[in-house]
């Protein structure tokens, strides 16, 4: 391609500087989106493995509960293991900074004398690893903080501040300041550490771990210590690698990041649209040149050069201006984003934005392509045109009209075969929405044509403007079924998200109809990020009880399990006191089943499932779910419907004293470190626990969609029965 | 140079018989000879000039280049034909608005990809013979009509063509700049020893050829040799 015809060819944007601009903005709109997506999708997964990498960066295997939690009991079966060298549990809590709305702490509890090196500075005593270890074991209420979240704080090393964690307000010390992004530089600031005694102490934990991660020993394979463990721990826990966990957190988030990805991918769309229009109109209007230098010997492969290497521009002009616009875009929806994936996948919040140079690519890439795929069709149909066609005076004659019939039948054929793929198998798949959509969006412009030909070419003319307008258009398909298929697909997609909006509206309305049916919703302070590891004290029930005016409470409990199947369900667990009859069947509507035998099955043990989870597991599902400690194994019982098949689950084991390690095989720690004076036996926590509120002594009020526990004096209540703690 | 045998040429029309506009056509061109062809509008003088540039194809009979077949040659060595014999003038100019006039003239050399500076000091050379190197730097938008058309000789004769075709080189000018300019185009072609055809419908401008060929309804009708 010569420099100097391409140069004298582009030279034609000082005179169409609207269009030129045009398809940069369409362009650069397209590359915006999908690298703001894409920067919020690889923030959100880096935000959760900053954070894993952090904690625990040196293990090799993490044993999990199902369940929300772990019992203590593991951990020696863990150790037990000849494959495993070291083996440290750790205790994870959210709780929220007392006086502030939302300033959360990600508590880890962790053994001081697990083989971890936590990057900890400001210690008393001379930064002296002994001294800061007493420290952390000795006193009571320390917690490192991040220096990044201490200052946004406002606290310094020896401050002391309240935190709030359910109903229990704890007191803690800034012992130290812990830089774990010198380790990890995408950990969350939020991350503080806590002796892991402490932590179950204060945080009603006792009994109770979060993760157990493991060292595997040299010359183990990893994923053969992390089988043998699961086989020997059950199905109540899961041995996972880091990349695992990973990938657990990454599927967790499939179909959130899935909805972005497809919504950013109708905007590159749009773009395409708009890049296709703007050249298209402009080689119209540049027929004639093309003419020229096809009568001057231009080849049909140098006109086909020319025109997408001018689009090659424009799609370079506007990834140039795209990509720093979707990273900005980026940056100003962090906080929306975040805030989706802390309530709804109790995820890390995303605090710091990366433009990796691998996502600029993908911007380039999609700039480029949509650009020349925009571009590709209208310099394809100039290229092939005689040169006699393009310098004639008259308009571009059109072929469209002559495959208008050919195409709305391969609309047709698509349609009815994305539809025996939905009826065959594209139920099943996640993505099945977007596909049809995809489709749609196909079959629309390819049965445009033939429907502006036979619309705008039949209606009788009833005046000069009237039939100039439409013959113009059936006759102009080339041109007009585009820019009519754009707005096709454009009022298709608002219609959707429309209804889908309403319909979500609607469901919302009619759930809050049904489950909001107090007066009065209380819960712990930060249940919305602790969701299930810490519930109310009984005691805090015992005294909302006995009010006077309170005629009677439910008390509800929701829990984030996994099932043996891997597959993440959020169980609800309620304890109606005092309820009328009906009351299940009011709260739960049946789809299917028998609703008088529901209330005792649920009494039972069962569960009811919902419609959703019901269409993925199957009618009947024998899944059988996991929880702490123990699982049921019992399949799906009675009704036998899809959706409202109850299950048993067993109760776990009760919660035992705070963390003391177990005799016999120890975790081990790196011999500079210090090491306990009995080598087995840590040292107590109990000077810590007289100075904590022996009782709960705040329980917020709110009016959360979600209550943990709930109390209404509205309904007559036939029974009033005292409060106690659910069971698990 | 240039041969046509029995060439006919007929165009489809949508819901009607083909409307035929050469039957035919036989003569040859020889290098360095001038050709002028004369007829009514819609005579078929520009059909035949096409046929000659291998733009266009005839429906029967042949088109010879410089001894080669148009019609039996691909599209991309019809172009590189074009580029190597063939210098284009039209009755319209068709010169790009927004390049400098020198730039309309490098536009053949250009595509060509022939090699920047002698193409751009042909181009100041042949600009110079019409005078207007003055104007080498102006937008092309900006001259007259009789100002384009010299430009556009310029072009056509960028590459040295053996063979120039001309559509109604005056159509758009009036006498006298149709004059200077038709008087400049049989001077670079006898300058240039460039084969010329030209279709007109001045038959002052038509006897300054070699040749006369006159056109009536597709078919050659006479042809006169200038004295």
């Amino acid at each position: 391609m010569n420099r100097r015809l391409l140069t004298a060819m582009l030279a034609h944007w000082r005179e169409g500087r609207t269009l030129t601009l045009l398809t940069v903005v369409g362009v650069a709109l397209g590359v915006a989106s999908v690298v703001c997506i894409q920067t919020l999708n690889q923030g959100a997964l880096a935000a959760f493995g900053g954070s894993m990498q952090a904690v625990s960066g040196e293990a090799d295997l993490t044993v999990q509960g199902r369940g929300p939690q772990l019992a203590e009991a593991v951990y020696p079966q863990v150790l037990a293991d000849p494959g495993v060298a070291a083996a440290w549990p750790l205790v994870r809590a959210w709780v929220l900074v007392s006086g502030t709305a939302d300033r959360y702490l990600d508590v880890v509890g962790v053994d001081a004398f697990a083989p971890v090196d936590f990057p900890l500075e400001g210690m008393s005593g001379a930064g002296s690893a002994l001294v800061g270890l007493a420290d952390m074991l000795g006193r009571p209420g320390w917690i490192a903080l991040t220096p990044e979240y201490a200052a946004e704080l406002g606290f310094a090393v020896g401050d002391t501040f309240t935190v709030a964690s359910a109903d229990r307000l704890v007191p803690l010390t800034v012992g130290a300041l812990v830089d774990f992004r010198r380790q990890a530089p995408l950990a969350s600031r939020q991350l503080a550490l806590m002796d892991i005694a402490q932590a179950q102490h204060a945080f009603g934990r006792r009994g109770w771990v979060d993760q157990i991660d493991v060292q595997v020993a040299a010359g183990q394979d990893p994923a053969a210590v992390g089988r043998r463990l699961a086989r020997h721990l059950g199905p109540a826990a899961e041995v996972l690698t880091p990349a695992q966990r990973q990938e657990n957190a990454a599927g967790l988030l499939g179909a959130f990041r899935l909805n972005l990805t497809a919504l950013s991918l109708i905007s590159v769309l749009v773009g395409m649209f708009l890049v296709f229009t703007a050249v298209h109109a402009s080689l119209v209007r540049r027929r004639r040149q093309f003419g020229l230098l096809r009568s001057l010997g231009s080849p049909r492969r140098q006109i086909l050069g020319v025109i997408l290497l001018e689009a090659a521009v424009l799609g370079i002009l506007g990834t140039v201006v795209g990509v720093p616009l979707g990273y900005l875009a980026a940056r100003f929806n962090v906080h929306t984003v975040s805030a989706t994936l802390t309530s709804i996948y109790l995820l890390n919040e995303i605090e710091q934005l990366r433009l990796p140079p691998l996502l600029v690519l993908i911007g380039l890439v999609v700039g480029l392509g949509g650009a020349l795929l925009g571009a590709w069709l209208p310099a394809l149909d100039v290229a092939r045109r005689e040169p006699l066609v393009l310098l004639s005076a008259a308009g571009l004659p059109e072929r469209l009209g002559r495959l208008a019939p050919r195409l709305a039948l391969l609309a047709f054929a698509l349609g009815l075969a994305v539809v025996a793929w939905d009826l065959g198998f594209g139920h099943a798949l996640r993505a099945r929405g977007f596909v049809l959509a995809l489709v749609l969006m196909l079959a629309l412009p390819l049965l445009t044509p033939l429907v502006l030909r036979e619309t705008c070419g039949r209606v009788p003319p009833r005046g000069f403007g009237w039939r100039l307008g439409l013959r113009g258009l059936a006759s102009r398909l080339q041109s007009t079924s585009f820019a009519v298929a754009a707005l096709a697909v454009t009022v298709s997609m608002l219609v959707g998200i429309t209804l889908l909006i309403g319909s979500f509206r609607a469901t919302l309305a009619t759930w809050v109809e049904r489950s909001l049916t107090a007066d009065i919703y209380v819960t712990g302070a930060g249940w919305q990020r602790d969701l299930g590891r810490t519930p109310l004290s009984p005691a805090v029930i015992d005294q909302l009880a006995a009010f006077p005016e309170v005629q009677f409470i439910d008390l509800q409990r929701r829990l984030e399990a996994r099932t043996t199947d891997g597959r993440s369900v959020r169980l609800i667990a309620i304890q109606r006191r005092g309820s009328a009859d009906g009351h299940w069947s009011a709260r739960a509507p049946l789809l299917a089943g028998d609703p008088r035998r529901l209330g005792p099955a649920l009494d039972a043990g069962a569960a009811a499932i919902s419609e959703p989870l019901a269409r993925r597991t199957g009618p009947a599902s024998a899944t059988p779910f996991a929880w702490p400690g123990r699982v049921a194994r019992s399949p799906w019982r009675s009704p036998a419907s899809p959706t409202t098949s109850p299950a048993r689950a067993a109760s776990p084991t009760s919660p035992g004293r705070p963390w003391t390690r177990p005799s016999g095989r120890a975790a081990r720690r790196p011999s500079r470190s210090p090491s306990r004076p009995d080598g087995t036996s840590r040292l107590p926590s109990a000077p810590c626990a007289p100075r904590w509120p022996a009782a709960p002594s705040t329980c917020a009020a709110t009016a959360a969609y979600a209550p943990t526990c709930s109390t209404s004096s509205t309904r007559p209540s036939p029974s009033p029965a005292s409060c106690r703690s659910w069971p698990w | 140079m240039l041969q046509f045998q029995h060439v006919d040429r007929s165009f489809a029309l949508a819901g009607a018989p083909p409307r035929q506009v050469l039957r035919g056509v036989t003569f040859d061109l020889a290098a360095g000879d001038s050709l002028a062809l004369v007829g009514r509008s819609g005579s078929g003088k520009s059909t035949v000039l096409h046929l000659a540039a291998g733009i266009d194809l005839p429906t029967a009979g042949t088109v010879t280049l410089a001894g080669h077949d148009l019609a039996s040659l691909p599209d991309g060595r019809r172009c590189e034909l074009r580029r190597q014999y063939v210098g284009l003038v039209f009755q319209f100019f068709h010169l790009l608005p927004h390049l400098s006039v020198l730039d309309n003239v490098c536009l053949p050399g250009w595509v060509a990809g022939d090699p920047h500076g002698q193409v751009r000091d042909r181009a100041r050379e042949l600009l110079d013979q019409v005078a207007l190197a003055d104007r080498a730097a102006d937008r092309a938008g900006r001259l007259s009509g009789g100002e384009m058309q010299r430009v556009a000789l310029c072009r056509a004769l960028l590459r040295r063509p053996p063979l120039v075709l001309a559509d109604e080189p005056t159509g758009n000018l009036d006498e006298a700049a149709g004059a200077r300019v038709m008087a400049l185009l049989l001077g670079l072609c006898a300058r240039e020893r460039a084969a010329l055809l030209y279709v007109t419908h001045s038959r002052e401008q038509a006897a300054l050829a070699g040749r006369t060929l006159q056109l009536r309804d597709g078919s050659l009708a006479a042809a006169g040799r200038s004295a």
